[in-house]
C-alpha cells in the first residue's frame, strides 16, 4: 500500500487511520469509563489506561513502523509513537487533568495527616505528567506542581498560625524539623526530584522565616530561653533549620550576641560590687576578687566558644558574635583597673612563686593559652604589654618567677597572636636574666683569681639591657662605703669583659641581707638597698633626724617617708620613731630599736612598691603620641594629599592591632603636626591635608 | 623703602609690608608656575619671621599692641571684603607673636578675638570665656585660622557645624561644651540672650567708625 506510486500511495490515509482509530477508542472506551468514576478509583482507572494506552502505541506504532521510516520522514511529520501520546493527551489528559490534580494533593492532605495512601497510585499518576510531556516537565510543573506548591504554602501557613500561638519554641521547631523531614521523605517516594527544593523553601519560608522573629523571641522559651537555660539540643536544631532559609541566621547571632554581652557584663557589675564591698576592708582581697572575675570570664568564653563550635557549626557569624560581644565588655574595665592591667596581674599570679593559683603543668599552659586568646579582645594591647613587662620584671628580678619554660611559653604564645614586635623586648628581658647568670659566674671566678679585689661582702650583679626593660628612676642614692667598694670591684670586672657600655645603677631594684646584732639575739634581715642604706647610717650614730637622713641618703621626700614608713611604723619596728605615731613627717627623730626581735631568724622588711599604674598609663600615652604621628606621617608621605575623614580612618587601621585611638587624640596629633610644618590644610578645603615633604 | 633705615615705624607701614609679602610680591613680581610652592611657601616664612625680628625691635617699646591694631582697624576699610579682612585676621595672629614662637599665648588670643571678631561671631562671648577657662596650651596658628572660619559657617544655635569635619579639637570641644550648656537648660531664651548681646556688641561696631 506504501511502496506504490500515486495515486495508489495510500500512505497518507493510513497515516490519518492510524490517528484516527485512536481517536475513537478514546472517546468510545477510555473517556467513558473515566468519567464515570472519581477520585482515588478515577486515579487507579487512569493509571490503567494508561497503561494501556502506552501498550496500543507500542504496538501499532511497531505494525506501522514503515510509515515511520519513509513517509514521515520525508513528510517531516509528527513519528507515530508521538501521534498516539498526543492522542492521549489532547483528550484525555486536557479533559481531566484538573481533576487528576486536585485528587492527588487531597491525597497527600491527608498524608500529611497522618493517614495511609497508596504511595505506589501517585507514583504513577505523577508520571504520566512527567511521561506526557515527552521529555518536557512543562505539564508537571504548570498543571500539578504549581497547584501543589500553593496547597503546600496554604497548608503549612495554617499549621504554623496555629503552631507559633500554642507551642513552645522548642516544639515548634521540632515539629517544623519533622516536617521538613516528611516533606523530603515524600518527594523520594513518589514526587519528581525537581520538586524537593522548592517543595523543601516552600515549607521552610512558611514555618520559620514567616515566624522567625515570633518563634525567637518567644519571651519563656525563645532563643533567649534557650540560651538562659543552655538548651544545647535545642539551640543546635534551631541552627540547622534557621540555616536553610535565607539571612535566618542573622537574627539567632544577633540575640546569641547580646546573651554573651550581657552575661559578660553581669561578671563585671559582680566584680565591681565585689571590689567596692570589700574595698573598705582589705585591699588584697580586692586582688583576689579580680583575680577571679579574669577566670570566669574564661570560663564564660570556654562556654560559648563550644557553642559556637558545637551548636552553631563554627559558622563564621556565630564566631563574628562571639567576638563582638567580648569586645564589648572585655574592655569596660573593673573598679578602675583596665581590662588590660587585669589580664596581666592574672598572668603574674599564674606565673609567680606562690601566687594564689595552685596549678598543675599543664592547667597552666592550658590556663595562659586562654589569657591570651582573650587578649585578643582587648583594644589595649600596648597597655597590656608595659603592664606585662612592668610585671615580668619584677618576677625576674627578685627571683619570683615560678618557672622558666612557662614564662617562655606565653611569649611564645603572644608573639603567635600579636606578632614578634609586641614580644620583643619581653623575650629580650628574659634572655637578659640567663646572660646576667653566666655573667654572675665569671663576676665569681674574677674575684677568686683577685683576693684583693673581694669588697668582703657577696654581690651579686644582674646586667640589663637598657631598651628592654621597663624605665627605672636610678636616683643618686649615697650608698654606704661598704657598697660603694662594690660597685667599683664590678665596675672594673665588667671594664676587663666589654668596652664602650655605659653602666647605670638603679640601686631601687637591689635587695641586701644584713645581719643586725640586736640585744636579744642576731637577726637576719632582708631588705632593700634603699632600707639597708638608711639602716647602716645607725652605725655611726644613735639617733637621727628625717632632714639628716634625707641629707645623707640623697633622696627625695616620698622615698625616704617610704622606707622610714616600712622600717619604724610597719610590722617590724627596727627603728624608733619620736614621737611614735603610725605616720612620717619631716620634724621626726629616728633611733636603732636595739630591744628588737623576733621569733623567726631571718626575716623580710617588705618595701610597699610606689603605685606604678599611673607611670604605666603615662608611658603607654606618651608611646602611643609617637605611635600616632609615625602613622599620620607614614600615611600622608604616600598619600600626598587626604581628607579628614579618611586620615582618621587608616590611622585607626594602622594602629589597631595594638590600640584603638580615639578621634580626638589623633585630631591633636594632626594639629601638632601642622604646627611643626609636617602637614598643611588645603586652601580652599579646610578638610584636606596636605604632606609637607 | 627699606625698614631697618626708617626710625619711626607705624602700624600701617607693617601691615602694608605683611600684605605685600603674603600676596608673594615682596621680592619677585611674577615666578612661573613652575616654582615650587613649598619654595616660595619658605621664603615668605623667611620673610615673615624677619619682619617679625624687625617689628619687636621697633614697637617694643610703644603703647600695647592691641591699641595700634585698634587704630589700624578703624582707618582700614577692609571689613567689606572677606579675603581682606582674612588676610588682616591672620596679620592680627602674626602681631601676636611674642620672641619668634609659633603660638600665642591665652591671653593675647582672646583680647584679640575680642578686638577683631566683634560684630562677625555671634557665639563671640561665648567662644572666649570658654578658651579662656579651658585652654591652658597656646594657640596655635592652624586653630586661630579655623576659628575665623568656624565664626563664618556657624550659627548661634551650633547649626553649621559639621562634627565630622577637621575642626581643632578646641572647637570641638567647645562646641560639645555649648551643647552641654544648651542641654542641661532647656531654656530657649539661652539663645535669645546670646542674641540679645550680639545685637549689642553690632552697635558697638556700628558706634566705632
Amino acid at each position: 500500500m506504501c511502496t506504490q506510486k500515486p495515486p495508489h500511495d495510500y500512505s497518507q490515509q493510513l497515516y490519518d487511520k492510524y490517528r484516527e482509530s485512536f481517536e475513537e477508542y478514546i472517546t468510545s472506551m477510555v473517556l467513558p469509563s473515566l468519567r464515570e468514576k472519581h477520585d482515588e478509583f478515577m486515579l487507579r482507572e487512569l493509571v490503567k489506561r494508561w497503561a494501556n494506552h502506552k501498550v496500543m502505541v507500542r504496538w501499532l506504532s511497531r505494525f506501522f513502523h514503515y510509515l515511520d521510516r519513509y513517509f514521515i520522514a520525508r513528510r517531516s511529520l509528527p513519528p507515530l509513537n508521538e501521534v498516539g501520546l498526543t492522542c492521549f493527551r489532547d483528550l484525555v489528559y486536557q479533559e481531566l487533568n484538573g481533576k487528576v490534580r486536585d485528587a492527588v494533593i487531597s491525597l497527600i492532605d491527608q498524608e500529611r495527616e497522618g493517614e495511609q495512601i497508596d504511595r505506589a497510585l501517585l507514583k504513577n499518576v505523577l508520571d504520566i505528567f512527567v511521561e506526557i510531556g515527552m521529555g518536557q516537565m512543562d505539564y508537571y510543573e504548570n498543571d500539578f506542581e504549581a497547584a501543589m506548591l500553593k496547597d503546600t504554602a496554604a497548608y503549612y501557613s495554617r499549621k504554623a498560625s496555629n503552631w507559633i500561638l500554642e507551642d513552645s519554641c522548642p516544639d515548634y521547631m521540632l515539629k517544623a524539623e519533622e516536617c521538613l523531614k516528611r516533606e523530603k521523605d515524600r518527594v523520594s517516594h513518589y514526587l519528581h526530584s525537581s520538586s524537593e527544593p522548592k517543595l523543601l523553601e516552600n515549607v521552610q519560608h512558611e514555618e520559620l522565616s514567616v515566624y522567625a522573629n515570633q518563634l525567637l523571641e518567644k519571651e519563656h522559651s525563645g532563643c533567649h530561653a534557650l540560651l538562659r537555660y543552655d538548651k544545647v539540643e535545642d539551640l543546635s536544631r534551631m541552627f540547622r533549620l534557621f540555616s536553610k532559609i535565607p539571612r535566618g541566621l542573622d537574627p539567632v547571632s544577633s540575640i546569641f550576641k547580646q546573651h554573651v554581652t550581657a552575661e559578660g557584663t553581669a561578671l563585671v557589675k559582680q566584680a565591681e560590687d565585689a571590689a567596692s564591698n570589700k574595698k573598705a576592708d582589705k585591699k588584697d582581697i580586692v586582688g583576689l576578687q579580680e583575680q577571679v572575675f579574669v577566670r570566669k570570664v574564661i570560663e564564660l568564653h570556654d562556654k560559648y566558644l563550644a557553642y559556637v563550635n558545637d551548636c552553631f557549626q563554627n559558622h563564621t557569624l556565630f564566631h563574628k558574635a562571639l567576638k563582638e560581644a567580648f569586645e564589648v565588655f572585655c574592655n569596660k574595665g573593673v573598679a578602675g583597673s583596665s581590662s588590660a592591667e587585669l589580664l596581666a596581674t592574672f598572668c603574674d599570679n599564674i606565673l609567680k612563686k606562690g601566687g594564689s593559683e595552685k596549678l598543675s603543668d599543664e592547667a597552666i599552659e592550658e590556663t595562659l593559652e586562654k589569657v591570651v586568646k582573650l587578649l585578643a579582645y582587648i583594644s589595649d594591647k600596648d597597655l597590656f604589654a608595659e603592664f606585662y613587662r612592668k610585671k615580668l620584671a619584677r618576677r625576674l628580678l627578685f627571683d619570683k618567677s615560678a618557672n622558666d619554660d612557662h614564662e617562655r611559653s606565653i611569649l611564645t604564645k603572644l608573639k603567635q597572636q600579636c606578632g614578634g614586635q609586641f614580644t620583643s623586648k619581653m623575650e629580650g628581658m628574659v634572655t637578659d636574666l640567663t646572660l646576667a647568670r653566666e655573667n654572675q659566674t665569671s663576676f665569681e671566678e674574677y674575684l677568686s683569681n683577685n683576693p684583693n679585689a673581694n669588697p668582703g661582702i657577696d654581690l651579686t650583679v644582674t646586667v640589663l639591657t637598657t631598651g628592654f626593660w621597663p624605665s627605672y628612676k636610678s636616683f643618686d642614692l649615697n650608698l654606704p662605703a661598704e657598697m660603694v667598694k662594690c660597685v667599683e670591684v664590678f665596675r672594673e670586672f665588667y671594664q676587663t669583659k666589654t668596652k664602650h657600655r655605659k653602666l647605670t645603677w638603679i640601686y631601687s631594684l637591689g635587695t641586701c641581707n644584713l645581719i643586725g646584732k640586736f640585744e636579744p639575739k642576731t637577726l637576719e634581715l632582708i631588705v632593700t638597698t634603699y632600707q639597708a642604706s638608711a639602716l647602716l647610717l645607725f652605725n655611726s650614730s644613735d639617733r637621727l633626724s628625717y632632714s639628716e637622713i634625707m641629707i645623707q641618703l640623697n633622696l627625695t621626700d616620698d622615698d625616704v617617708v617610704r622606707l622610714l614608713h616600712s622600717l619604724s611604723c610597719a610590722k617590724y619596728r627596727i627603728l624608733n620613731k619620736e614621737p611614735n605615731t603610725k605616720s612620717i613627717s619631716p620634724t621626726d627623730y629616728f633611733e636603732f630599736n636595739s630591744k628588737f626581735t623576733d621569733k623567726m631568724r631571718r626575716i623580710k622588711i617588705p618595701l610597699p612598691p610606689v603605685d606604678e599604674k599611673k607611670k604605666v598609663i603615662e608611658d603607654v600615652d606618651k608611646d602611643r603620641r609617637y605611635a600616632i604621628d609615625a602613622s599620620i606621617v607614614r600615611i600622608m608621605k604616600s598619600r600626598k594629599v587626604l581628607g579628614h575623614q579618611q586620615l582618621v580612618m587608616e590611622c585607626v587601621e594602622q594602629l589597631g592591632r595594638m590600640f584603638k585611638p580615639d578621634f580626638k587624640a589623633i585630631k591633636k596629633r594632626i594639629e601638632d603636626l601642622i604646627t611643626r610644618d609636617y602637614l598643611e590644610r588645603d586652601k580652599d578645603n579646610p578638610n584636606l591635608f596636605r604632606y609637607l615633604a | 623703602m627699606d625698614l631697618r633705615d626708617s626710625s619711626r615705624v607705624d602700624i600701617f607701614e607693617i601691615y602694608q609690608r605683611y600684605c605685600d609679602i603674603r600676596s608673594g610680591n615682596a621680592y619677585e613680581g611674577e615666578r612661573n608656575e613652575q616654582d615650587d610652592h613649598a619654595q616660595r611657601g619658605k621664603s615668605s616664612r623667611d620673610a615673615l619671621a624677619q619682619l617679625l625680628n624687625f617689628v619687636e625691635l621697633r614697637m617694643h617699646m610703644r603703647s600695647s599692641i592691641f591699641d595700634e591694631l585698634a587704630k589700624l582697624i578703624s582707618k582700614l576699610e577692609m571689613m567689606v571684603n572677606f579675603s581682606e579682612f582674612s588676610r588682616f585676621y591672620d596679620f592680627m595672629f602674626f602681631m601676636c607673636r611674642e620672641n619668634g614662637q609659633k603660638n600665642i599665648t591665652v591671653s593675647k588670643a582672646v583680647t584679640a578675638w575680642r578686638l577683631v571678631l566683634a560684630g562677625r561671631f555671634r557665639l563671640l562671648n561665648q567662644w572666649c570665656d570658654f578658651v579662656e577657662e579651658n585652654q591652658r596650651h597656646n594657640i596655635s596658628e592652624d586653630t586661630w585660622q579655623q576659628v575665623l572660619a568656624f565664626s563664618r559657617c556657624v550659627h548661634e544655635n551650633l547649626e553649621g557645624y559639621d562634627p565630622e569635619g577637621a575642626w581643632p579639637v578646641l572647637i570641638d570641644d567647645f562646641v560639645e561644651h555649648m551643647y552641654r550648656v544648651s542641654g542641661s537648660n532647656k531654656d530657649p531664651n539661652l539663645f535669645c540672650n546670646c542674641g540679645d548681646s550680639e545685637s549689642q556688641l553690632f552697635v558697638f561696631e556700628d558706634a566705632v567708625p
